[in-house]
């Protein structure tokens, strides 16, 4: 069974807030506590803009957590798919599972539509679905689930450690809910957010995953060069 | 009893309109799937009398038909099966994507676009109406020829009180 891993990232960035400065001792040579509690403040002050200044010379945003990273999954003709296989062309992923009767449907209807309204800038995304439910997402499951979409759809699956493994690294929470005591009678909980990728294989932006095919193909646009 | 009148207009994908004493079901539809997968019903309950209740639906074709709400979480889907949905006096209630739908479960044959699926809606009050459910392509959110309207989660306006399940 999977488990529950980070929490999720919301659907749109956070606005980044000022980190509250603690107020200092009122007044100067207040106590000997009190100087020792700003200079630690100090201290931690400069290893935090230290951090912020290498993830931004990095190349990546320096609030909030690092999406995406290396895995390996399988594809829906059983053949090993990693985050290699995503260089060269742009990606929009999406997390599920193939029985989601309304949110991941809606979500892939739309997607396809978008990729549809978006003229020849489609041709540079390849859209990717990667299940959050191995156990029953086999790859002849996802095959065939993929194909009802769009043919430039990529299913990925992987075993219960691999697929642990990918939703760590975007952010993605998910967790089975029972809904009787039957084996198998159960619908996951998961987050549902379109991610955004570079041909570099690195994360763009994030969409939201509720929008219009109108709505994702004007963000598409824009992302794009 | 079972009340059963089903309006079909000459044209395949025209809306189906099924009612019980002063419940009227239409606009419903269900998505293209897979035997052995699961399905979404999507439809609009009009009352153009007392307060009533969606208690339950069955379908020929499904081994289980629930309620279910989905619900969004701070960016995490949730799906959650409800007790029933309250019908208010002269009120519409809507079934739609990322809100309300019917799950079935167990489907013993798979939903081609086109196609109509039998199910059998149960209320407190009026009792059983059956009614035909047009299959759409894959994730889609209505059939050509119904109304086009919002069917984001954002628009719940319309959205009755839910009762969550025991």
């Amino acid at each position: 069974m999977p488990t529950p891993t980070d929490p999720p990232i919301p659907s749109k960035p956070v606005p980044s807030k000022p980190i509250p400065i603690k107020p200092g001792p009122s007044k100067l040579g207040q106590s000997h506590k009190g100087f020792m509690l700003g200079m630690i403040g100090l201290f931690f002050g400069v290893l935090l803009l230290g951090a912020a200044a290498t993830m931004w010379l990095g190349g990546s945003s320096p609030i909030g957590p690092v999406i995406g990273g290396p895995f390996a999954l399988t594809d829906t003709n059983g053949a090993r798919f990693t985050d290699k296989n995503l260089k060269g062309t742009y990606s929009l992923v999406y997390f599920g599972y193939t029985f989601c009767p309304d949110v991941c449907p809606t979500t892939l209807n739309q997607v396809a539509e978008a990729l549809d309204k978006l003229g020849p800038k489609a041709e540079r995304i390849r859209p990717v679905f990667i299940t959050i439910d191995p156990a029953r997402d086999t790859p002849a499951v996802m095959r065939q689930y993929v194909s009802a979409f769009s043919p430039r759809l990529v299913g990925l699956t992987g075993t219960d450690v691999e697929i642990a493994a990918v939703a760590k690294a975007y952010r993605v929470y998910y967790a089975p809910h029972r809904t009787s005591d039957a084996p198998g009678d159960y619908t996951m909980d998961h987050s549902s957010v379109l991610y955004l990728l570079g041909p570099d294989g690195r994360f763009i932006a994030p969409i939201r995953a509720d929008d219009s095919a109108e709505k994702i193909a004007a963000e598409l646009s824009k992302q794009i060069q | 009893m079972i009340h059963r009148l089903v309006l079909v207009a000459a044209l395949l994908a025209a809306p189906i309109v099924a009612h019980a004493g002063s419940i009227q079901v239409n606009e419903a539809f269900t998505r293209a799937v897979l035997a052995g997968g699961v399905g979404g019903v999507f439809l609009t309950i009009v009352n153009t009398g007392a307060a009533d209740r969606l208690t339950g639906a069955t379908s020929p074709n499904a081994a289980k038909a629930e309620l279910h709400q989905s619900i969004s979480d701070n960016g995490v889907m949730k799906m959650r099966p409800v007790d029933g949905l309250d019908i208010p006096t002269g009120g519409t209630v809507k079934l739609v994507p990322g809100g309300y739908h019917l799950m079935l479960t167990g489907l013993t044959q798979g939903l081609t676009a086109g196609g109509h699926l039998p199910v059998t809606l149960i209320f407190q009050n009026a009792g059983m109406v059956e009614v035909e459910a047009y299959v759409v392509k894959p994730g889609g959110s209505a059939p050509m020829g119904m109304a086009p309207h919002d069917m984001g989660p954002h628009d719940l306006s319309q959205m009755p009180r839910m009762m969550p399940a025991k």
